[in-house]
């Protein structure tokens, strides 16, 4: 069975940049030390007598995750901008929305290894059990990281050709990471804390809906942002 | 410009009824019993927060037609709206917390209004650094309306969380800090405020407008614009 | 009030002491609006200049 042509396109503008950012591996190596520079500060700066581990450790997840998210983001349309691409990517026989929706998986999968080693490290650093509950931990990673790429992705494009683009992203994403951010830490915090899943029903169901809300939005409105 | 002088008279009678509101409140509106004279504050800062959620969608739908029809007077009426819509939130963020200190004895806390005023805050905050940094006037309208868009889709968000938090986390109620039920004087008292915030508003806008079109021909012109 | 006294929660007998508040707000909010005010005429002036 063939898949439709967008999303064919789609997926040749995700493996561009994810093999470009495989091939210079700068990216996810620096991403893969920061994380790990990140946990190890939070490890020596806290009182383990003061508060438990497990109270702390879904902040500091979501810290981590949210931090690497924008240092992909920012990366997003650098590439092209770097090399007058854009115009090539734009005058490629392919929809606007198989840019995005490209752009959108590359930079999820950039975060989503991001978020591999991060839970781990996370786990072993704090002394956390999570391989007990990695499957609702994972669904809430999962729901929450697309809500803000989606959005930061979307973002980037118009920010990209700007002055201080590295500062103004985070900005200008800052109200829109800040929702899915804290009904992730909020779910997170409870899956932690071993309660049942029903009490993460409605957290998980805002992060769907934000996604859902956000994504198509984003495709809707990708074009008006390289649109000469 | 015609415009500008509008907005101008209409500011500056914004600006007596401000008076006039300051007046009544003070003195002639009776104390409320349970919160005492820090309630008074809620005559200003209700109508600042209706103005500023609803200047939140006015940019938002201006962006929608905007998108659609390019007409640049939407793009300068959402710029106008939003930079008024700033004042409005900035009104919010100072007068809620000191009317809840004396109420809920915290400067902040997590309650529909305060939170809801720090998310326009922040999204106008980014709606006016985006138009600033962007150079070319045409994509510069464009982002724009985008970010006003996605702006406008969050605010529903925002008010989902609040219940949502709100229901898991019952605030621990001493007063009764939301709205009491009015009686007739604090209820005019209330309703002369919205009105004369109603037109601060429209003299805002006008003139931010007129401004900004102003601003245009000057840019156009080749000369130096403010 | 009977909900008052199930939660046996104190009614004040005198009115709270937090004028300070009030004033505080008021004075705040003309601040702001006023410069706001003052801030669009004198842009406005500045750009009609020349």
């Amino acid at each position: 069975m063939r898949l439709p042509d967008s999303v064919r396109h789609a997926w040749a503008v995700a493996a561009k940049d994810l093999l470009v950012e495989f091939r210079s591996r700068t990216g996810i190596l620096s991403a893969a030390v920061f994380v790990v520079l990140v946990l190890m500060v939070f490890n020596f700066g806290r009182d383990p007598t003061a508060i438990p581990n497990i109270v702390l450790a879904p902040s500091i997840l979501w810290v981590t995750f949210t931090f690497s998210a924008i240092i992909a983001l920012n990366r997003a349309f650098q590439l092209e901008l770097e090399n007058q691409a854009l115009d090539g990517l734009l005058l490629a026989p392919i929809g606007r929305s198989s840019i995005y929706l490209g752009k959108l998986v590359a930079n999820l999968v950039f975060v989503a290894i991001v978020e591999v080693i991060g839970v781990p490290l996370v786990a072993l650093f704090f002394n956390v059990d999570l391989w007990s509950r990695i499957g609702p931990l994972a669904g809430i990673i999962a729901l929450a990281t697309i809500g803000f790429v989606a959005v930061g992705t979307l973002f980037s494009a118009m920010t990209v050709r700007t002055r201080f683009a590295e500062l103004l992203l985070p900005v200008v994403l800052l109200p829109f990471m800040i929702l899915p951010l804290a009904w992730a830490t909020l779910a997170t915090t409870r899956v932690f804390a071993g309660r049942p899943l029903s009490e993460i029903g409605d957290w998980l169901k805002m992060l769907a809906g934000y996604d859902i809300v956000f994504v198509v939005l984003a495709l809707l409105l990708f074009p008006a942002t390289v649109n000469e | 410009m015609r415009l500008l002088r509008a907005g101008r008279w209409i500011t500056a009678i914004a600006l007596l009824g401000l008076a006039g509101v300051y007046v009544r409140a003070l003195v002639y509106t009776p104390v409320e019993r349970m919160q005492g004279l820090a309630q008074k504050i809620f005559y200003l800062h209700v109508p600042a927060a209706i103005w500023a959620e609803t200047a939140m969608v006015l940019v938002g739908v201006a962006s929608v037609f905007y998108l659609f029809l390019k007409d640049p007077r939407l793009d300068r009426f959402a710029h106008a709206t939003a930079e008024v819509g700033t004042v409005f939130a900035v009104l919010m963020l100072t007068t809620g917390p000191i009317w809840g200190k004396p109420i809920w004895g915290t400067w902040w806390t997590w309650d529909a209004r305060l939170t809801l005023a720090l998310f326009l805050f922040l999204l106008y905050v980014g709606y006016l650094l985006l138009r600033s940094a962007v150079a070319d006037p045409a994509s510069r309208a464009r982002f724009a309306a985008v970010l006003g868009i996605c702006g406008m889709a969050l605010v529903p968000f925002v008010h989902l969380s609040v219940y949502l938090f709100r229901t898991l986390h019952p605030m621990p109620i001493v007063l009764k800090p939301s709205e009491p039920s009015l009686p007739g004087s604090m209820l005019a008292t209330f309703a002369l405020s919205w009105g004369v915030f109603t037109l601060l508003y429209l003299g805002f806008v006008l003139q931010r407008y007129a401004l900004s079109y102003l601003n245009e021909q000057l840019e156009a012109a080749g000369g130096s614009s403010a | 009030m009977s909900s008052w006294k199930q939660r046996e929660v104190a009614v004040p007998e005198t009115v709270p002491q937090n004028g300070g508040y009030m004033i505080a707000a008021y004075v705040i909010t003309g601040v702001i609006v006023l410069g706001y005010a003052l801030s669009l005429y004198l842009r406005a002036r500045r750009s009609l200049r020349p």
